[in-house]
């Protein structure tokens, strides 16, 4: 029995680009949502939140055509860097990034619906600006939210199945996630390596889980 | 809730009804799946009291759903070795057939130079090529015979994206990839209609590369018993489907 762990590779790879990128990009959003009293908030909230409930098969169709060579994103990406989007690395990030922002963002959005408003407004009025409080006040302070979100959003990175099949193209050591690997290993009959890459599958996600849950135990004692 | 209750009844009454013909449930290899319509076409013509219903995917992917449990009547296979390995895990009732043999092409939408023959693999105008999964899907492993048999396979491998059945080996073809190895029934629907021109678009793979795709069926035991599987499998071996394979670029078993 030979075991290939460049899936694993791959998929941590890829599950640590998501997560980097959504941290950064939803922090602001989440800030925007749970703050902003503006009626437009909720309907681009309920826009980027549509992965939620929507199937990865829609979103992979959709990206498939956007991402090829000849859709609009993919045209764009190739003039830019000079390398094509589809069945590329960087076209997985991309398709996990938009199926897992839901989980980053209302993560965050709990973490800092949960900061008092009381330290808020102390902040503001001993003059910090917005950004200042938002690094030394609010992040701080929604430690649970925070982690929740890192750890949903790298697990739910590394689960992701039906848009990777449908926009990865399987490429070893590229695009071959784990996910990916244990659906070939089944498809070809190869129980054994199906099995160990599952048993690593189902710990490695059960000690980010009970983790999670140990953290919020603890928050809540306090 | 009146209202309710009779529109319940009355889809009820639709479903049933929709029911009394009887349907054979055919699991089959994705390379078929242009020729559905006109096969279902062709066995309602002859048995009316029944209907066929397919479920497409890599043989490798039926075989081990059937293996699991999966209720099919039917499976046809994109070769032999697949269908075989149903008659020996003492699924089948009696031997496999051979109902066409399949063969393959090499499709693109771009303007290559397909005169190269597989050689344009290696060109630096193809930065992806699509092939399905050889460990599950037959035209998957006779283009990586082909192509290891013409000196190509290393070379070019680098550029592989790989596609889980033949179905999504045109679909990467049409969409994000440059080339792709598909089966020549493919030319017959409706998407790749406009691509429909040899020597442009597509090119036959020479059959000498690979060993032939004889694709068989198997009537699966669990089945032996329903009539309307009985006279899908006899069907199968009939004239009549035998000129629908052949109408879609299919060979002679």
């Amino acid at each position: 029995m030979s075991l290939d762990f460049a899936p694993f590779l791959v998929s941590a790879r890829l599950a640590a680009w998501v997560t980097g990128i959504l941290l950064c990009l939803c922090f602001p959003l989440a800030w925007l949502f749970s703050r902003s009293r503006g009626r437009w908030a909720i309907w681009v909230e309920s826009l980027v939140c549509l992965p939620l409930v929507l199937s990865p098969t829609v979103l992979g169709f959709y990206l498939l055509v956007f991402i090829s060579p000849r859709g609009p994103l993919g045209s764009a990406f190739q003039s830019l860097f000079g390398s094509r989007l589809a069945f590329s690395f960087a076209g997985i990030v991309l398709g996990e990034c938009v199926s897992s922002l839901p989980f980053m963002l209302t993560a965050l959005k709990t973490g800092i619906a949960g900061v008092p408003e009381a330290l808020f407004e102390a902040s503001y009025s001993l003059g910090k600006g917005r950004l200042e409080t938002a690094f030394r006040v609010v992040l701080p302070n929604m430690r649970s939210g925070l982690f929740a979100g890192l750890v949903t959003t790298f697990a739910h990175a590394i689960g992701e199945f039906g848009i990777v099949l449908m926009i990865g193209g399987s490429i070893p050591g590229v695009t071959k996630t784990v996910s990916i690997a244990v659906y070939e290993r089944v498809e070809a009959l190869d129980f054994a390596n199906a099995q160990v890459y599952s048993i690593i599958l189902v710990v490695a996600s059960y000690v980010g889980i009970f983790m999670l849950n140990n953290l919020k135990r603890r928050e809540g004692r306090r | 809730m009146k209202r309710l209750v009779c529109l319940a009844l009355a889809l009820c009454l639709c479903c049933s009804i929709a029911a009394a013909q009887e349907k054979v449930s055919v699991a089959a290899a994705a390379n078929l799946s242009a020729v559905k319509d006109e096969l279902s076409a062709a066995f309602a013509k002859k048995y009316p009291q029944y209907a066929a219903e397919f479920t497409f995917g890599s043989s490798g992917t039926l075989v081990t759903q059937i293996k699991n449990g999966a209720p099919f009547q039917v499976f046809m296979s994109a070769d032999r070795g697949f269908a075989q390995a149903l008659v020996d895990a003492k699924l089948a009732s009696g031997e496999s057939a051979v109902y066409a043999v399949g063969k393959l092409i090499l499709l693109t939408t771009k303007d290559l130079d397909l005169g190269k023959g597989l050689a344009v693999l290696k060109d630096p105008a193809v930065a992806q090529w699509a092939n399905c999964n050889p460990e599950t899907a037959p035209y998957g492993r006779a283009a990586v015979e082909a192509l290891t048999k013409a000196g190509l396979y290393d070379a070019v491998k680098p550029k592989l994206v790989s596609a889980q059945n033949v179905s999504q080996a045109l679909q990467f073809t049409l969409t994000g990839a440059d080339l792709g190895f598909v089966n020549k029934s493919a030319l017959y629907s409706k998407e790749v209609k406009p691509y429909d021109k040899e020597g442009k678009y597509w090119i036959e793979v020479d059959p000498r590369l690979y060993a032939p795709i004889e694709q068989a069926f198997v009537l699966l035991k669990s089945a032996e018993a329903s009539k309307v599987a009985t006279a899908f499998s006899s069907f199968l071996a009939s004239a009549e489907a035998q000129a629908v394979f052949a109408a879609y670029g299919y060979g002679k078993p």
